[in-house]
């Protein structure tokens, strides 16, 4: 099967503004598929009815050709890991008492074994560290550890690099890619930072403000044309030693600002 | 584990402190052989036990349920009584105390006003929009409680004076007038919540985490947070109806599990808040009768509770004692 996730008229709404109207569209297996768009455009709510956090309005979704209101809670759970922008406790617990939580929920291998899990992600020193004590770099390892303890098959996240330096946002993209490769998970990341997007990602959402979805391959999506018409930006696309680059001539983009 | 041994320690002294007459440790020891002498075993069996029995019960219950509502309304400001079940529970009392209903009754009215409130409120919660959300339940439980409580204190008003010490004693809280007859099915509830609340442990931990997240690993969020709620609604409904509204202990006792024990993991915090609830209310207990006149224990519990209360916050940076 090509195709992780199929659509087919998915439609959503809140406070009678529409959010998602896309219509049909597919998702690839094994791939990394980035979500863009402008603020506020539904990027965090696709994530969520993907993720069957949110249920859509209208239309159907179909993880692996079967629809997802067919599956079963704890099946959703296995299948799907999420991973939110709003990663708060109600009350301060440490790292390691965080992936307890998750771990005493789900079916894991009978040698697993919290230090050992800790130290995959270089977490061990902070096992007992509070998360209200953790750099933002390390609150995110912390909450992605948590999702991929799962080991889903569809890996969400809304987007993780907010607030990282640009350190860890390599780090944390780059090890996006090497679990997408060796371990053939699929991969849906909404992003702002379309440079992060042109880099990493294997095929590019784009929900402009009618929540209509436009999708393809990177490199058909992020162009000139397309960034000015959705974001009202010039840009130009240099082409760098590895891969294309965005750029954002300031001579072309002087805005008047309402001071 | 030391906060067992403190358990047993109080369970003793408990039963060796009384107004009547000490009875020392070894003679406890006799009479639990089987062969102390007759006087020490009719105030060990008939008097101090029913009393020990009920004051751990109920502290158990107010620690637990306060530990639960903490947890399911995310909000350490959470004790027992938010959901409207004091409000609730003291209408009824004092209905039943004016409409001359005979004593023996106003543990079940008790208990019936609690129920009746909290569910009210976690039913008026859910209306609405499907999602039963943790500010709606504060606010309607405020919110019913102030309702309930004008009632109250307008019924109070209109009561002839003899009737209003009944009314008094219990809303201040205290253990004096409890037997077996009120023990019994109360106890029984609340060990069963007790035992239902285990089983919660961990989908508390996820509620603890974000919604999506919670969602994503599997909880349906509704659901727990109703089945919390009932649970941690019965318990402090079954102590209120032994002991009337004994404050405090609710809300002391989650957080001086959170400083002893050094973590905030809802599962490590729930058991030990409702032990140490049971230890709390029994010591409390244990020097309300100890005074010349008896006191109600609700009383002791905030007299002691809230500077040892807040000695404990100020401590809180010097954390992690683990035990």
């Amino acid at each position: 099967m090509e195709f992780i996730i199929e659509a087919e008229n998915l439609f959503f709404d809140f406070n009678n503004r529409t959010i998602i109207n896309a219509g049909s569209f597919k998702i690839s297996r094994a791939k990394i598929t980035a979500v863009i768009g402008k603020n506020g455009c539904g990027k965090s709510t696709l994530l969520k009815l993907l993720g069957k956090i949110l249920v859509p309005k209208a239309g159907n979704l179909y993880l692996d050709n079967k629809r997802l209101d067919e599956y079963s809670a704890f099946e959703i759970s296995a299948a799907i890991s999420y991973l939110g922008q709003n990663n708060k406790t109600a009350f301060d617990i440490t790292v390691g008492e965080l992936i307890e939580t998750g771990a005493c929920v789900i079916s894991k291998p009978k040698d697993w074994n919290l230090d050992a899990y800790l130290s995959r992600y270089d977490l061990n020193i902070l096992k007992f560290t509070k998360l209200s004590g953790l750099s933002g770099g390390q609150r995110q390892l912390a909450f992605l550890a948590l999702a991929l303890l799962k080991q889903p098959r569809l890996l969400l996240l809304d987007e993780p690099t907010n607030h990282l330096d640009i350190k860890n946002q390599i780090t944390l993209l780059e090890s996006l890619m090497t679990l997408n490769q060796s371990q053939n998970m699929s991969i849906v990341i909404a992003l702002h930072d379309l440079n992060l997007a042109i880099k990493y990602s294997d095929y590019v959402i784009h929900i402009d403000d009618n929540g209509e979805f436009t999708i393809g391959p990177t490199n058909d999506i992020l162009t000139i044309d397309n960034i000015k018409a959705w974001y009202g930006v010039d840009v130009e696309l240099l082409t760098s030693s590895d891969g294309k680059v965005i750029n954002f001539p300031r001579s072309s983009n002087l805005m008047d600002f309402p001071v | 584990m030391l906060l067992l041994v403190l358990f047993f320690c109080t369970i003793l002294i408990s039963l060796s402190v009384g107004s009547t007459r000490s009875i020392g440790f070894f003679e406890i020891i006799d009479y639990l052989h089987g062969s102390g002498n007759e006087i020490n075993t009719l105030i060990i069996w008939n008097l101090r036990f029913p009393r020990l029995l009920a004051s751990l019960l109920t502290g158990s219950a107010l620690g637990l349920s306060g530990a639960l509502l903490q947890s399911l309304l995310r909000n350490s400001l959470a004790g027992p009584f938010l959901l409207g079940i004091s409000s609730g529970s003291g209408l009824m009392t004092i209905l039943a105390i004016i409409l001359g209903i005979s004593a023996v009754y106003i543990p079940f009215f008790a208990w019936m006003g609690g129920m009746i409130a909290s569910i009210l409120v976690i039913f008026v919660a859910s209306v609405g929009s499907n999602k039963l959300t943790t500010q709606k339940l504060i606010l309607i439980g405020v919110a019913l409680s102030s309702f309930l409580g004008a009632i109250q204190s307008i019924l109070l008003l209109g009561t002839e004076d003899s009737r209003i010490q009944i009314a008094l004693q219990w809303l201040i809280g205290s253990l004096n007038a409890v037997n077996w007859e009120v023990i019994k099915p109360a106890g029984l509830m609340i060990l069963t919540s007790i035992i239902a609340s285990k089983f919660m442990l961990k989908k508390l931990d996820l509620l603890n985490l974000d919604e999506p997240t919670a969602i994503n690993f599997g909880l349906n969020l509704s659901r727990s947070r109703l089945l919390v709620g009932i649970v941690a609604t019965c318990l402090s409904s079954c102590a209120v109806s032994i002991g009337g509204l004994i404050g405090f202990v609710g809300l002391i006792s989650p957080h001086t599990a959170r400083l002893l024990i050094g973590s905030n993991q809802p599962s490590k915090i729930i058991p030990a808040s409702s032990i140490l609830g049971a230890i709390f209310l029994s010591v409390a207990d244990t020097i309300a009768r100890s005074y010349t006149e008896e006191l109600p224990v609700g009383a002791i519990t905030a007299l002691i509770g809230s500077p040892l209360f807040v000695f404990l916050l100020i401590h809180q940076s010097r954390k992690s004692v683990i035990i």
